[in-house]
């Protein structure tokens, strides 16, 4: 096994109200390698998207590390952790989340034009990204103007234009047909295989898991389950049936 | 299912999103206390004026008058008393005096025969007059007798027995109080400030023997007042006329109307810009609500239904706005009642009264209908939109944006506005009309919100690039966010603009009647030298002194020459006009005066006017009334109907008006008082000197100021200031919805998007870039708003000073742009702008990002 890009040692999450305190997860001890593709399961109100919160620096834990490419996220600054999301993270969302204003191409440059590029490595990066996710040619149209399907892909693109060294991708099929979804699934794997990126994802459907090299089941805060997903031929096969051109 | 008449459901919405809406209740609830202050002063003011009229004729049915205080002999009298219907008619001496203290309070004088209780009791309905007086034949028997109001001796502690100094055109005079009268009739409606005299003393004092300036007729059956006015008339000399309480009114009424409705439209801006803040508002808390809309949709609830229930919001919203409005603007008539009688006493050269703000059930009632629609429009148009939203698109819809809708024709609708305006301005040019042109100051602030919305969307692809040069994708982010939300950054823009305009257009009314006047007058008047009384009498006015001043001064070593000049007001057509009588020597002389006249004036035209041979009209009255010179001015004066030729027209005086030689004044008004003498040093003289000698000479006698050329243009100058000191809580009102407006549009875009902010937080972006896109968002509507203010204040302005003001108050002035105020203005706009998006900026940079993902 590479060298891990992800740990969370002891983590503990912990949200309280006024009257009620829930443990979202607890005591957790997590490694996941450089270029692993992770699928989470887990029922709702598990502590998934908590997880990935953690990762991304988007949330605190009560108790425990969280270490993204060896920092301690709890040490970083505001800022640090700012730039750590814009430039090692890449964060897939089940709503999309395009700026509905932006063109195309605009919801994949900003990203790129708030790391500091020059004008020209932006415009490179973003043409390459779109490239790669196969929506070249539409990047003066607006999100409204695209099908969900391509729209996830605009957002896969803002994701991976910053070149990230981990995908984030919570629930990215949960607004998409079982067809359209299936073609994500192709370009993350594609994307994982490629670019070598490390994909951490959320989902509720064991098909979508198994794309993933090893899939973690929580429940109740902790993980329950974590195994390696063996290479499925049905997945294979439809793949290679609906792979996006 | 029927609509319910039940407020639980919307209380509760209310209840739940009260934060969010405090802003929205806050600017309604200033739009409303201003129409109710306004209303409550405007009501107020014109009561006072009007019931001093009132309370000035008693129980007379009308005067006989030659004139606002102008003389005529008593004689007539008894004519008038042998006119059936007349039960009593009683000479009446009115004037003005001031207590020699300094203070400068106007005390008016009522000369009456004290020995004929039946006059007494005309006034003062329930004062016996041995209750008032302790000894009549005392009092009688001492010319120096006096009655003053028991507020005002209070006040200064005088008694019975006192004495006191008063001011009076023939100088200072000591008087004795021999008696006090309760705040009852006359006395209490001018706050005491009453000097009651025997006639004869009156006379002595102030118009000479055998003068009055008013017969007050009671008539026995008031039903019959008209038939027995136009007996009375009948046998009336040329120059004595008849006057019902009611046409003075009216004519104080008119003049004062045109002030009033500018006041009124303004407060009715605030109102609207309350709406427009509670519109932007109720759209994002309604719209967040859709898939709400859609599950009771879902269940059964019909879409008028939904509609009403969304309504029922707006109107709790609209009750808060009022309930909190009303009673701040109680309170604010209260604090800027006496501003706004001062202003309204110096723009109508009215004397100033004290004016109460009474609470009618009226004026509680507009404010809660002023409250209630603008909210309830407010709601109105999104509540439909949602009403009329599919079940199934409204719940699907969820978390879902909606795409931009593309709108054709966008200029159409400004570019049929301009032509209207355009046209309403040649109609107004044409007719005259005040009533068009308020129509067309309505509708250039209509263009002002109607040009917002096309100028942003057309301007949105040079607003993103320029945004994006000066601020990088920020300011990219920041000009998208505006380009999106068009509707709602101009609405708000539009708000900014026609507040912010209607400030700089009364700025540009002040600042060019100042520049006017001063320009007029430093061109006008060259005497060393101008002496006046220090009380003011009318508006900006000065208490007139006797022209016996004139003679006294010219023998005091250093003086050259003296000449006076009286300004009255006479009637004219349905107004008043002003006439300047001015004595040969200031006519003719440059050393005094340099009289400009325009174009067209007749030869020796000065000459003419000084010799009596023929008058002058101002630029202002040949423009109100369309006279030129050779043509002939008539008017009514103690003689009867007098006409002279006009021989040339002036720019030297302001006010719309007649000039002419003091004698030829003298002689048709029967009035010898002047209200400035200028003088003119010898060759070499101390100026100083000599002004010391005249004030302690003269100035014991009189009481007199006296003051250079350009001290007295000083002083008009600062009377100008304070006629428009309104604008002082006009600006503050519109600054603070500014604050607002500003504030919570900012507030609902990030309230809007904060899933939007939450993502960008978690693809990477720093707290310090959303705090950015918010300020630049408030940048953006702010530069709008005031380049909007700057062309609907240049466009108001313009039409004022040319068409409007001359025709609403007579007044002719040059157009001076108020620069530095305008510039201070907007400073002070962009600084309030830059506090009201502070809030809403730190509160995007602030959010919470799991819990800004999971908002919808």
């Amino acid at each position: 096994m590479s060298r891990p890009i992800i740990q969370l040692l002891g983590v503990t999450k912990t949200y309280e109200s006024k009257a009620t305190s829930s443990e979202a997860l607890r005591a957790l001890n997590l490694e996941i390698a450089a270029g692993e593709f992770v699928s989470l399961m887990g029922p709702s109100g598990s502590g998934k998207t908590t997880l990935l919160n953690l990762i991304a620096g988007l949330d605190m834990p009560t108790e425990g590390t969280v270490l993204v490419e060896g920092s301690d996220l709890r040490k970083l600054a505001d800022g640090e952790l700012a730039d750590l999301r814009l430039r090692t993270i890449g964060f897939v969302f089940q709503t999309f989340n395009l700026i509905p204003a932006l063109t195309v191409q605009e919801n994949v440059t900003w990203p790129l034009e708030f790391s500091g590029y020059s004008r020209a490595e932006v415009r490179r990066r973003a043409d390459h990204a779109l490239e790669r996710v196969g929506v070249l040619g539409r990047e003066s149209g607006y999100p409204a103007e695209l099908s969900g399907g391509e729209q996830q892909r605009v957002a896969i693109a803002r994701a991976i234009a910053t070149g990230p060294a981990i995908l984030l991708a919570d629930e990215p099929t949960g607004n998409l047909d079982s067809r359209t979804g299936q073609s994500i699934l192709d370009l993350l794997r594609d994307l994982n295989r490629a670019e070598g990126a490390t994909v951490v994802m959320v989902t509720h459907d064991a098909f979508a898991a198994a794309y993933g090299h090893r899939t973690l089941e929580i429940q109740d805060g902790a993980i329950v389950r974590d195994v390696r997903t063996p290479a499925s031929p049905m997945i294979a096969a439809a793949s290679s049936e609906f792979r996006f051109q | 299912m029927k609509i319910r008449l039940s407020f639980d459901m919307a209380s509760r919405h209310v209840r739940a999103g009260i934060g969010r809406m405090l802003l929205s209740v806050v600017a309604i609830a200033l739009g409303v206390a201003l129409m109710v202050a306004f209303k409550l002063m405007n009501t107020a003011v014109l009561q006072s004026f009007t019931d001093t009229v009132d309370a000035l004729a008693g129980r007379a049915a009308f005067r006989v008058v030659a004139g606002e205080r102008l003389t005529f002999a008593e004689d007539i009298v008894e004519q008038i008393s042998a006119v059936p219907g007349v039960s009593l008619a009683v000479p009446l001496v009115s004037a003005v005096t001031f207590p020699d203290d300094g203070s400068g309070e106007l005390l008016t004088v009522h000369g009456v025969d004290l020995t004929h209780d039946a006059a007494v009791r005309l006034y003062h309905a329930t004062d016996e007059t041995d209750e008032v007086i302790d000894d009549l034949v005392v009092f009688l028997s001492q010319p120096d007798s006096i009655v003053v109001g028991r507020e005002f001796a209070e006040t200064r502690g005088l008694a019975h027995g006192d004495t006191i100094d008063l001011v009076t055109p023939r100088g200072v005079k000591p008087f004795t109080v021999r008696g006090l009268l309760d705040a009852q009739g006359v006395a209490r409606t001018l706050g005491g400030r009453l000097v009651v005299m025997d006639l004869y003393a009156a006379q002595r004092a102030f118009t000479g023997d055998g003068q009055v300036t008013q017969v007050d007729v009671v008539v026995g059956d008031r039903t019959a007042t008209r038939q027995v006015g136009a007996a009375v008339e009948a046998i009336l000399p040329a120059g004595l006329w008849v006057e019902a309480p009611a046409v003075r009114k009216d004519v104080i009424r008119r003049t004062v109307r045109g002030f009033q409705a500018i006041l009124t439209a303004f407060s009715v801006v605030a109102v609207l810009a309350g709406f427009v803040i509670c519109y932007s508002r109720l759209r994002v808390v309604l719209e967040a609500r859709t898939w709400e809309i859609g599950l009771m949709r879902a269940i059964g609830l019909r879409r008028a239904t939904v509609f009403v229930e969304l309504l029922k919001e707006s109107v709790l919203l609209g009750m808060a706005g009022a309930i909190i409005g009303i009673p701040l603007g109680i309170f604010t008539a209260h604090i800027a009642l006496p501003m706004l009688t001062t202003t309204t006493a110096i723009n109508f050269r009215l004397p100033v009264t004290t004016a109460e703000p009474g609470v009618a059930p009226g004026v509680i009632l507009l404010g809660l209908m002023a409250g209630l629609l603008a909210a309830v429009a407010a709601a109105a148009f999104p509540a439909l939109r949602l009403a009329r939203t599919h079940p199934v698109s409204a719940l699907t819809g969820r978390g879902r944006e909606t795409p931009p809708v593309l709108r054709l024709g966008r200029w159409t609708v400004p570019a049929a506005l301009v032509v209207v305006i355009v046209g309403l301005i040649v109609a107004q040019k044409a007719t005259g009309s005040a009533a068009v042109g308020h129509v067309t100051t309505a509708l250039i602030a209509v263009a002002a919100c109607v040009f917002a919305g096309p100028m942003l969307r057309s301007g949105s692809p040079a607003l993103t690039a320029a945004w994006r040069r000066l601020f990088g994708p920020t300011g990219a982010l920041a000009a998208s966010h505006i380009v999106r939300e068009p509707r709602r950054a101009a609405l708000t823009s539009a708000t900014l603009g026609v507040g912010l305009g209607a400030v700089l257009l009364f700025g540009t009314l002040g600042w060019s009647f100042e520049r006017s006047l001063i320009s007029q007058l430093s061109q006008r008047m060259h005497a060393d030298l101008v002496v006046s009384s220090p009380f003011v009498s009318a508006g900006y006015v000065s208490a007139p002194l006797s022209d016996e001043l004139i003679e006294e001064m010219v023998v005091i070593p250093g003086v050259a020459l003296t000449a006076g000049h009286h300004l009255k007001d006479v009637p004219y057509q349905d107004g008043e006009i002003a006439i300047a009588a001015i004595d040969e020597a200031a006519l003719l002389d440059t050393r005094v005066n340099d009289w400009p006249l325009e174009d067209g004036a007749r030869s020796d035209a000065l000459g003419r006017v000084a010799r009596g041979e023929a008058v002058m009209v101002t630029s202002s009255f040949s423009h109100q009334f369309e006279i030129m010179p050779g043509q002939i001015v008539r008017l009514q004066s103690p003689r009867g109907p007098v006409a002279f030729e006009v021989a040339a027209v002036t720019g030297g005086l302001l006010e719309s008006g007649v000039v002419m030689s003091r004698d030829l004044y003298r002689d048709t008004w029967n009035d010898s008082l002047v209200t400035w003498v200028y003088v003119v040093l010898d060759p070499g003289a101390d100026g100083a000197a000599v002004r010391g000698v005249i004030e302690r000479e003269l100035g014991r006698k009189y009481r007199l100021r006296v003051q250079s050329s350009p001290g007295l243009i000083d002083y008009f100058a600062g009377e100008v200031r304070r006629a428009f000191s309104a604008l002082y809580l006009m600006e503050g009102i519109i600054l603070l919805l500014v604050l607002i407006g500003i504030g919570d549009t900012l507030a609902a875009g990030v309230v809007e998007r904060t899933r939007e902010f939450g993502m960008m937080r978690a693809v990477g972006a720093h707290r310090s870039r959303l705090f950015g896109i918010v300020m630049l968002e408030g940048a953006v509507i702010a530069i709008l708003g005031l380049f909007l203010a700057a062309a609907t204040g240049v466009a108001l302005g313009v039409f004022w000073v040319d068409v409007q003001f001359p025709a609403v108050l007579g007044w002719k002035l040059q157009l001076h742009f108020p620069t530095l105020f305008a510039v201070g203005m907007a400073m002070i706009t962009l600084v309030l702008c830059v506090v009201g998006s502070v809030i809403p900026s730190r509160r995007a940079a602030r959010l919470s990002v799991p819990a800004a993902l999971r908002y919808e």
